[in-house]
């Protein structure tokens, strides 16, 4: 039954009636000029809806009969005998081209093919330039509005914290001093070894007080005993014979008449808040710090303020034998009781053995 | 009517959730920092007998200004941490959202 396209206007012949067009290519392009879709690289609607895909068509379909020849890639169609053209990449498509004009066609279609590139690379860049103009204002509307973001943005304001700026202070202010980090290194050895003693032991109640104050509530059993602590250790006998240039002194004595007279007012209280102010807190957790790294730990459950006998009443001990837990393997306290008891030996008398 | 905003999946990278424990020591430093900054936080609990604060704090890392802000919160935490290297016990005041505290 023979019908006419309702696209490209050409016959065709139909099996069904109500068929509207020749091809599945006319009836896609009848879909899109219906929905007004422009192809790309076209400019109008109705213009653009145009693909011819065979380029020639006979006049009549009455007597067509189309033959393909596989070795000249040639079809017959009615007296005409064509060649087969169809792009490498898409066999689907097929384009029908007289013979005797093919090779002519060739090489327009060469030369075509220049023009095209040609033309093609100039669209693109054409293409590309229009994008470029397209996108480049919202770029730059973007840039102004990211500027516009950052002016209005205040800058960030760096926050110190008040504790730690105090803690840098005192360190600055070298409080304690390098003394206490190496107190054989400026001080006599019997002063440098009570200063060792009394370090180990303000360092622990130095750490009591500071965890002390971190808490919410301390009982009174607990002030009681740190404050025993402290009177302990400031009546103690080595305490009282550090040298004057001890920087630890006044502070622990301060620390000491502190805790009492809190004892004194608030005594009777079962709980109690224990609070140092951020200015002490800071100067404790300092000294901490230094004596942290140079002076032995002691916990406060083990905490004792036995002190260490005087070099002479030592000796004494070890010659009448009287302190037996004292350590006879002392070498020196050995030798200056067999010293006393004339019991050493010169070097001369040595030699002469 | 709010602008729907579309979040990438990078950009959900960037919001993130911490937590920390402020001693009380810090409190007001930190506090100053996050309403300073307008900064989402959330105090969801507290530790009665240190005197400890839980904090969650939503970053938003795309942000300048709440970088700079997890980075001087977390600058005074790890000074304090130091100085009081010994005295904090087991408690670590620098927190990832996935940590459990049970203690609360």
């Amino acid at each position: 039954m023979e019908s006419t396209c309702l696209y490209c206007e050409g016959h065709f012949t139909a099996i069904r009636s109500s068929k509207k067009y020749c091809s599945d290519n006319c009836k896609q392009m009848a879909y899109f000029k219906r929905n007004g879709l422009v192809l790309s690289g076209t400019t109008e609607v109705e213009s653009s809806v145009q693909m011819p895909v065979v380029s020639v068509k006979p006049s009549s379909t009455n007597e067509v009969s189309v033959k393909y020849d596989k070795e000249k890639d040639a079809v017959k169609y009615a007296n005409e005998e064509l060649i087969v053209k169809y792009d490498k990449d898409e066999q689907s498509e097929f384009e029908f081209v007289p013979l005797a004009d093919a090779e002519e066609e060739e090489e327009e279609e060469e030369e075509e093919e220049e023009e095209e590139t040609e033309i093609a690379e100039s669209n693109n860049v054409r293409e590309i330039e229009k994008e470029t103009q397209k996108v480049e204002p919202i770029k730059s509307f973007l840039n102004i509005e990211k500027e516009q973001k950052d002016e209005n943005e205040p800058c960030f304001k760096w926050i110190n914290s008040k504790l730690i700026g105090l803690i840098e202070k005192k360190y600055e202010q070298n409080s304690g001093g390098i003394k206490t980090k190496e107190p054989f290194d400026y001080w006599q050895y019997e002063d440098a070894k009570r200063i060792v003693w009394v370090n180990s032991r303000f360092r622990c109640l130095a750490e009591s007080l500071i965890k002390l104050s971190n808490y919410s509530r301390i009982d009174q059993h607990t002030l009681l005993c740190v404050t025993d602590a402290f009177k302990r250790l400031v009546t103690s006998a080595t305490f009282n014979r550090l040298p004057n240039d001890y920087p630890f002194k006044d502070l622990i004595i301060e620390l000491f008449l502190g805790l009492n007279k809190m004892l004194e007012e608030k005594g009777n209280l079962k709980m109690l808040a224990f609070k140092l102010t951020k200015e002490r807190k800071a100067h404790l957790i300092c000294i901490r710090h230094q004596l942290m790294l140079h002076t032995s730990e002691i916990k406060f459950t083990e905490i004792d303020f036995v002190e260490e006998k005087p070099h002479q009443e030592k000796v004494q001990q070890f010659i009448s034998g009287k302190n037996e837990t004292e350590k006879k393997s002392d070498w020196r306290y050995r030798y200056e009781a067999l010293k006393k008891q004339g019991l050493l030996k010169t070097q001369q008398q040595n030699k002469a053995a | 009517m709010k602008p729907l905003i579309y979040k990438t999946k990078d950009m959900e990278n960037k919001l993130i959730v911490k937590r920390y424990k402020i001693p009380e020591d810090l409190l007001m430093d930190i506090l100053r920092i996050l309403f300073g900054n307008n900064i989402k936080h959330k105090i969801i609990g507290m530790q009665e007998r240190q005197n400890i604060v839980l904090l969650n704090v939503n970053f938003d890392l795309n942000s300048p200004k709440n970088r700079e802000a997890k980075e001087n919160m977390e600058g005074i935490l790890t000074d304090y941490s130091e100085y009081m290297k010994g005295l904090l016990g087991d408690t670590v005041l620098m927190l990832d959202e996935e940590d459990d505290e049970s203690e609360y």
